[in-house]
């Protein structure tokens, strides 16, 4: 029983992988860097020392001058005028629009109560509005009661 | 053994076209194994071929101990298989047996016998264990020794044998079940 699977078992060693995949996947393996524990014991000590150093230099040449032209330019006197008089002008712009805003505003209601048509002044209006208003009509007895107290 | 011992020193050091001839002596019955666990060819190239890049990044790291390299790749592939089914939980239908597989055989019924036999022992051996599948791809199809085949697992000789001895009986009984009755007996 057990010959029998046996060389039924060995019959799946028929099966093989397609040699385009063989090709492919064996070229894209050995393209790759070799394993990092490899190259960690191939770079000598002296020439990682060395690559360590030159990295340091490279960081220095390229974040320091940008550092110092900022700095440089933040202080240049010049730019710092004309900074200042773009302050000036900005502030200038933002006074005369508030002038010239005011000016109408104050202008509409100065013209409002010299005009006696306006409608909210008109004598007549407010005569006969102070006939629809009852004023003898208490809304609260109690307060008519105290002030007829104080007053009297 | 001493070729391979070189191509492997080689290897640990990055020599590529070292690394590339442990791939080829290897890569057929790796790739074997795993298809016969994953029971499709589209996964078992892509698993076989992350196999061989961990095992090439991990080189450094590795040690015989006195077990042969194929022990260490087994590992890896076992593992990659499990990560797989880990990942992608959903049940796989098994493809057909490939024609290589049956391209020995000289007429075309035989071939088709043959064919349907071999379907019916990759369905039966999808069915058993874990274990009990790896033991027996690696004892019957690829040859592996007890003492590599339990250096691959993690197990010890006994247990190895154990399972194999069980694994062959669940084997047997999982292909008489999938074996259609003898018609031509009732006849």
């Amino acid at each position: 029983m057990n010959n029998d699977l046996r060389i039924q078992l060995k019959k799946l060693k028929g099966i093989q992988p397609d040699p385009d995949f063989i090709r492919r996947s064996k070229s894209v393996i050995i393209a790759l860097h070799p394993h990092p524990a490899a190259m960690r014991f191939r770079v000598p000590f002296s020439l990682f020392w060395a690559g360590a150093m030159a990295v340091v230099l490279l960081l220095a040449v390229v974040i320091f001058p940008a550092e110092q032209s900022v700095s440089i330019s933040s202080l240049n006197p010049d730019r710092l005028a004309q900074e200042l008089n773009d302050l000036d002008i900005n502030v200038q712009l933002k006074e005369i629009k508030y002038y010239q805003t005011s000016n109408q505003e104050i202008a509409l209601a100065i013209n409002e109560i010299g005009d006696t048509r306006t409608r909210h002044l008109n004598s007549a209006l407010l005569e006969s509005e102070l006939e629809n208003v009852e004023t003898q009509t208490a809304t609260n007895p109690e307060i008519d009661q105290l002030l007829d107290e104080v007053i009297f | 053994m001493k070729e391979e011992e070189s191509l492997i020193q080689k290897a640990r050091k990055g020599d590529g076209n070292a690394f590339g001839k442990l791939y080829d002596e290897y890569l057929p019955r790796i790739y074997r194994f795993i298809f016969l666990k994953t029971g499709r060819k589209q996964d078992a190239e892509d698993i076989t071929h992350q196999v061989f890049l961990n095992a090439w990044q991990n080189m450094g790291g590795y040690k015989s101990k006195g077990f042969p390299f194929s022990s260490w790749l087994y590992r890896i592939a076992s593992n990659a298989v499990i990560d797989h089914y880990r990942t992608r939980r959903e049940h796989r239908d098994i493809e057909t047996v490939p024609e290589d597989a049956v391209a020995e055989t000289p007429d075309f019924e035989n071939r088709l016998d043959t064919a349907f036999e071999l379907e019916l022992v990759k369905t039966a051996l999808n069915r058993l264990e874990e274990d009990q599948q790896n033991i027996l791809l690696m004892k019957f199809v690829d040859e592996l020794s007890n003492k590599e085949i339990a250096e691959a697992l993690g197990k010890n000789e006994g247990t190895v044998r154990v399972i194999q001895h069980r694994a062959l009986k669940q084997l047997k009984k999982h292909i008489d079940e999938q074996r259609p009755q003898d018609t031509t007996k009732e006849a």
